[in-house]
C-alpha cells in the first residue's frame, strides 16, 4: 500500500428513498494534497463528503483510513480521529460565547469535578485565536454579536484547531470576503504542507483553479474525471460537470452599456454611520451592479431599496416613497435576500407555498384564493425555471441550493414584479443554474425590467451589468461604465 | 437530489393520518369496552354537548397557534365572558347582549395580544400570561362582588339542544376550514409561523393579520363562552380555568404541531377535540374508576406524542 495515501473510498453508494445519490464512487486522497470536488448541485458531492465526515452512513462500501477501516458514527467521532468537516451554512450555538462555540463537545477539559473553569476556557480560547491573528474576536462574547462571516471563521478555527488530518471544507468560502477567504486559504495550505490532505467543494471554478492540485469531478452520483493540476481547465471542468458542451455563452455578449430613459428606482442621499451621502438611480431595463468586500455596506444598500433598513436618505419609485417592506412590494419591488434559508424562503414549506407567499395578494379576491388559480401560477414557474422535484409539494428544506434559488427567484417573477434587488444571486448555486440565472436576468433586461445586482463576484458583476458601483467603507468609491476591456484588476483597488 | 415519492405510506401521510387513526382507535376501543353504549342516542348527544365549547375554541385557537405561540389566556377569558353573559341575562338582558359584551370582552384582549406584543416585540406568551391573570382576577372581582357563585337563570334551552349545539359547531368548523385553507388569513398566518422575517419580506403586512387572526379567535371564545354558561348552569370565581389547557391537549391529539407554521392543520381541531372528548367519556362509560380516569389519560396522551411529535428524520446535508 502506498504510504501517501491517508485516506481511500471504494465503491461507495448511498440512496435516499428512490434517489441514488452515490453510484460508486472511489476517491484516493493523499498527503498533501489540496482535493477539489466539484460537480452540479445533486451531483453527490455533499453526500459523499459527509460520509467521510460521519454525519451519514453510506448504504454500502469501503473506507480505509491510515491503513485501517473507516466507519465513523457521528460527526464528533470522526472529528476526534482526524476527520473534520466545515459545512456550507452557519454551524454555531447562538446563544453561546466564542469560547463555548471554539470548545464544544471537549467542555470536560475545563472541568473540575463537574464545574466548568470558565476563565480557563477563555483564556485557551483567547490564546487560540491570537495565534491564528484573530485577536479581534473575543473569548466571552456571544457568538450572535458576529456577523455571518464571522462566525463561520470561529467554526473554522473550531474545527481547525484538531489534530486534523483530512478537512473538509463544504461551499464555506461563498460565505466569506476577500480577506476570509485569504484567511481560509493560508489555513488550508498550512495543513497540506504539514502533510495532511484537504477536500474542498466548491462551485468557484476560479477558486478551485487557485488553490487545487487535484480535482474530482462528480456527475449523477458517479466519477466522471480525476485531473491533475495540469488537466485543469475551466472550459473542460465545466463540461465534465454539466455533461454537454455548455458553450461559451455565459455571461452577456454585448460590451454597451444600454437602459431606458424611464427612473424605476431612485435612492437619494443614502448615508450610512454619517459616511458621505450618494445617490443610486436605477432605469428600467438596467441592470446596475454594486460591488465591494462583504462589509462595504453594499448588503445594506439593498436592503435600504427594499425598506428593511431604515436610512437618512430616500427610496423613490414612480414619485411614491418606499418607507417600508410593504409598500415596496406593492410598488413592484422584489428583494431576493442574500441569506436564502433564513430570509427568503420558509425551509420546512413546500415549493407551492414558497412561490406563491409574495403572489397571493395579487391573486385573491377579498380573501379567497383560487387553488386553481395557484396550481396554473406553480406549474408554470417550476416549468419556466425548470425547478428539478418530484412534485411542486416537496419541501423546500430538501432541494439542492440551486433549486432553492431558484424558487426564490420564481416568488418574485410570478409576482410580476418590475424591479428586483438582488442580493449575491448566485451564492451557492452551480454552474448550470448559474447560466440560467444569468439567461434570466438578460431576458428581464430586454422586457424592461431593472435589476440591482450586489455581489461578492467581480467577474459576474463584469459579465452582467451596464453599469457597476464601487463600495468601500459604506461610501460609494467609483462607478464603471459596461466595458469590454474592463478587468478585476482595474476595479479591486478601488475596493481594499 | 431527495425525490421523495409521496406514496400512501410516506412518512408525511402518516403525520397527517395519525390524528384520524387515533380518532378511530378511541371510538372502537370504547365501543368494546361500553358495549356498544358509547353510540347510544343519549350518549351521543352528551358527547356533542360536552364537545361543542372545545370544538369551537379550538377552531379559532388553530389560527394562533399557527403563528407559533401558545395562548395561556383562553380559560379565564372565557370565565370571565360566561360570568358576565350569565350576569346579564339574569338581569333580563338578551343573549344577543350578552354575546356582544362577550365579544367585546375577548376583542379588546385580543388586541392586546396581537398590537401590544407587537409593539413591544414581547413574545406572544408573555401577554397571553398577562391577560390570563387580568381576566382571572376580573373574574374573582365580580363574582365575589356578586356573592360567589351565580347561576344561570335565564332560559337557555336553545344552546342546550344539540342540534343547535351540532349546527353552530359545524358552522364553525366549515368557516374555520374555509379560512385557514382558502384564503390569506390561514396561508399568511402558516407562513409568519414558519419564517416572520419570510413573510415580512414577501411584502405581508404582518401587524394586519396578526390582528385579524387574534379576532378570530376572539369571536370563537365568546361564542363558546354561551356555550359554557348553558352547560354549567353556574358561574363561579374559577368557571374556565385550565380550558387551554383542554385546548392545547385536544390540539395536540389532533396533531397541531406545536411550534404553529406551514404544517398546521385546521382539522387538528375538530379531530383532537373529539378525541379528547371520546377519550374522557368513554373512560366513565366503561366503568373506570373516576380516580384512575387521569392517569388513563396521560397514558394515552403520551402514546399520542411519542407517535406524533418525534425528530422528524435527519436532514440530508448537501
Amino acid at each position: 500500500m502506498n504510504e501517501d495515501i491517508i485516506l481511500e473510498v471504494k465503491n461507495l453508494v448511498k440512496s435516499f428513498e428512490e434517489t441514488k445519490a452515490l453510484k460508486g464512487v472511489d476517491l484516493t486522497i493523499r498527503s498533501g494534497e489540496i482535493h477539489g470536488l466539484v460537480g452540479e448541485n445533486g451531483s453527490g458531492k455533499s453526500t459523499a463528503t459527509s460520509i467521510i465526515a460521519g454525519m451519514q452512513q453510506a448504504d454500502s462500501g469501503e473506507m480505509i483510513y491510515l491503513g485501517k477501516p473507516w466507519n465513523p458514527q457521528t460527526m464528533l467521532q470522526a472529528q476526534n480521529l482526524g476527520v473534520s468537516m466545515i459545512l456550507q451554512e452557519a454551524n454555531t450555538i447562538p446563544g453561546a460565547t466564542v469560547a463555548e462555540n471554539l470548545f464544544v463537545g471537549e467542555e470536560s477539559l475545563f472541568a473540575t469535578c463537574g464545574f466548568m473553569n470558565k476563565k480557563k476556557m477563555n483564556r485557551q480560547a483567547d490564546r487560540l485565536l491570537d495565534e491564528l491573528s484573530l485577536s479581534r474576536f473575543h473569548s466571552s462574547d456571544l457568538i450572535d454579536s458576529y456577523t455571518f462571516e464571522d462566525r463561520k471563521l470561529i467554526e473554522i478555527v473550531r474545527v481547525l484547531k484538531k489534530k486534523t488530518r483530512v478537512l473538509i471544507v463544504d461551499e464555506t468560502t461563498t460565505a466569506l470576503s476577500h480577506n476570509g477567504r485569504e484567511f481560509l486559504y493560508d489555513l488550508i495550505r498550512k495543513k497540506a504542507g504539514e502533510g495532511n490532505a484537504v477536500i474542498i467543494i466548491s462551485h468557484d471554478l476560479d477558486e478551485i483553479m487557485n488553490i487545487c492540485n487535484v480535482l474530482t469531478v462528480l456527475r449523477d452520483g458517479e466519477i466522471v474525471a480525476d485531473l491533475s493540476r495540469e488537466e485543469m481547465e475551466p472550459k473542460k471542468i465545466r463540461q465534465y460537470m454539466v455533461g454537454r458542451d455548455i458553450g461559451d455563452k455565459y455571461f452577456r455578449t454585448d460590451f454597451e452599456p444600454t437602459a431606458q430613459e424611464e427612473v424605476t428606482l431612485s435612492l437619494e442621499q443614502i448615508s450610512f454611520d454619517g459616511r458621505a451621502p450618494f445617490d443610486v438611480i436605477l432605469h428600467k431595463g438596467e441592470i446596475v451592479g454594486i460591488g465591494g468586500l462583504s462589509d462595504s455596506g453594499m448588503h445594506r444598500v439593498g436592503k435600504v431599496a427594499f425598506g428593511i433598513e431604515k436610512n437618512s436618505g430616500k427610496v423613490h419609485r414612480k414619485d411614491q416613497e418606499i418607507k417600508n417592506t410593504n409598500q415596496a412590494v406593492k410598488s413592484g419591488i422584489a428583494y431576493i435576500s442574500k441569506d436564502r434559508d433564513r430570509e427568503a424562503i420558509i425551509l420546512d414549506g413546500n415549493i407551492k407555498e414558497n412561490i406563491l407567499l409574495p403572489v397571493l395578494a395579487n391573486i385573491k379576491k377579498s380573501l379567497f384564493v383560487s387553488p386553481a388559480k395557484e396550481r396554473k401560477i406553480v406549474k408554470e414557474e417550476v416549468d419556466f425555471l425548470s425547478i428539478k422535484c418530484s412534485s411542486p409539494m416537496q419541501k423546500v428544506a430538501n432541494l439542492s441550493g440551486g433549486n432553492k434559488q431558484k424558487v426564490s427567484f420564481a416568488r418574485w417573477i410570478a409576482r410580476d414584479s418590475e424591479v428586483f434587488i438582488m442580493d449575491c444571486p448566485t451564492r451557492g448555486v452551480d454552474i448550470g443554474v448559474k447560466q440560467t440565472m444569468y439567461q434570466l436576468m438578460e431576458d428581464m433586461k430586454k422586457e424592461g425590467k431593472s435589476i440591482l445586482m450586489i455581489s461578492e463576484e467581480l467577474t459576474e458583476l463584469i459579465g452582467m451589468c451596464d453599469r457597476m458601483l464601487i463600495m468601500k467603507e459604506c461610501e460609494l468609491k467609483k462607478e464603471f461604465l459596461r466595458n469590454a476591456d474592463l478587468k478585476e484588476s482595474d476595479i479591486i483597488e478601488y475596493m481594499i | 437530489m431527495t425525490a421523495t415519492k409521496n406514496s400512501v405510506f410516506s412518512r408525511k401521510n402518516i403525520q397527517t393520518f395519525l390524528p384520524v387513526i387515533g380518532l378511530v382507535i378511541v371510538i372502537v376501543l370504547f365501543a368494546f369496552t361500553t358495549g356498544g353504549k358509547l353510540f347510544s342516542a343519549y350518549n351521543l348527544s352528551s358527547i356533542i354537548a360536552q364537545s361543542v365549547c372545545l370544538t369551537i375554541v379550538s377552531t379559532g385557537a388553530v389560527f394562533t397557534y399557527a403563528l407559533g405561540s401558545l395562548d395561556l389566556s383562553i380559560g379565564p377569558t372565557m370565565g370571565l365572558c360566561a360570568l358576565i353573559a350569565a350576569l346579564i341575562t339574569n338581569n333580563n338582558g338578551s343573549i344577543l347582549l350578552a354575546f356582544l359584551a362577550a365579544l367585546g370582552i375577548t376583542i379588546s384582549f385580543s388586541f392586546i395580544n396581537s398590537v401590544v406584543s407587537y409593539a413591544l416585540h414581547l413574545d406572544r406568551i408573555l401577554t397571553t400570561l398577562f391577560l390570563s391573570f387580568t381576566a382571572g382576577g376580573l373574574q374573582l372581582m365580580i363574582s365575589s362582588s356578586v356573592g360567589g357563585t351565580i347561576y344561570a337563570m335565564a332560559d337557555w334551552s336553545l344552546f342546550k339542544s344539540t342540534s343547535f349545539q351540532f349546527i353552530v359547531m359545524a358552522v364553525v368548523v366549515l368557516l374555520g376550514i374555509f379560512l385557514f385553507n382558502f384564503t390569506t388569513i390561514g396561508k399568511y398566518g402558516r407562513a409568519m409561523g414558519s419564517n416572520r422575517v419570510c413573510a415580512g419580506q414577501s411584502g405581508i403586512n404582518i401587524i394586519k393579520y396578526q390582528i385579524i387572526i387574534y379576532i378570530i379567535l376572539a369571536i370563537c371564545t365568546a361564542i363558546g363562552s354561551l356555550f359554557l354558561v348553558s352547560r354549567a348552569g353556574s358561574i363561579s370565581w374559577s368557571t374556565g380555568s385550565g380550558f387551554h389547557m383542554d385546548v392545547m391537549i385536544a390540539l395536540i391529539l389532533g396533531g397541531m404541531p406545536m411550534r404553529g407554521g406551514v404544517n398546521s392543520r385546521i382539522i387538528s381541531a375538530p379531530i383532537g377535540s373529539f378525541t379528547y372528548t371520546i377519550l374522557s367519556n368513554g373512560l366513565t362509560l366503561s366503568g373506570v374508576n373516576m380516580s384512575i380516569v387521569g392517569m388513563c389519560k396521560a397514558l394515552v396522551f403520551i402514546v399520542v406524542i411519542i407517535l406524533t411529535c418525534r425528530n422528524k428524520g435527519r436532514v440530508i446535508p448537501r
